[in-house]
């Protein structure tokens, strides 16, 4: 599918609409998931979600006009490697406050510090594995 | 990297969202390569060498950065 016949500016108005489009989908998806939560429906609230996830999918591969591109792709990648790097440094001092907390008799660490720190290396034995993965296949 | 794509774009009498339909890329992208806040992948830099019907020492001149 090719959109080369429109204007930039008709070409500009169709990304804004099923850019909004998408957005709109993942709202209702997210928004009802909760609402039907809240009302104690969670059954019908993930039915909702998952309508609203394939249909901004549906959107994205859908149309014919570029809704993301290669400087998405780069901001991604930036965003990814950002956290990445947060999450290592909190990592870091995580670890080393669980050990100077573990030593001292009177002090209990909390479970969910424990958890949180076990998530965040959690975090990167899978990024270890996917980065191995893909240096594999380039 | 400093670019011209913006001269060349208003020598073109295109809107970003012309070039940007073009070359198959968002208008933003076009923008944040014009404001030299974006280095295009090869692929896209060939794109706009090809549309403009230069060479892309042209379009990009990676002497004029900083």
């Amino acid at each position: 599918m090719s959109d080369r016949g429109s204007t930039g500016t008709g070409r500009l108005a169709k990304v804004r609409r099923y850019r909004r489009l998408m957005y709109a989908c993942i709202g209702v998806g997210v928004g009802g998931f909760i609402v039907a939560a809240e009302f104690d429906y969670p059954l019908a609230g993930l039915v909702v979600y998952w309508a609203g996830i394939l249909g901004s999918l549906a959107v994205w591969k859908g149309t014919s006009v570029t809704l993301y591109d290669e400087r998405d792709l780069d901001l991604e990648r930036r965003a990814s490697l950002l956290t990445l790097q947060i999450a290592g440094v909190v990592g870091l001092l995580a670890m080393t406050t669980h050990v100077v907390v573990d030593q001292m008799p009177s002090v209990d660490v909390p479970e969910e510090f424990v958890g949180g720190f076990l998530t965040i290396s959690a975090l990167f034995i899978v990024y270890g594995v996917v980065y191995t993965a893909i240096r594999y296949r380039r | 990297m400093r670019n011209h794509v913006r001269e060349r774009r208003g020598e073109a009498d295109l809107s970003q969202a012309d070039l940007a339909a073009a070359v198959g890329v968002t208008r933003q992208t076009i923008n944040a390569i014009e404001r030299d806040r974006y280095d295009p992948s090869i692929e896209l830099a060939f794109k706009l060498a090809d549309f403009f019907d230069c060479r892309i020492e042209d379009l990009f001149d990676p002497e004029l950065d900083g």
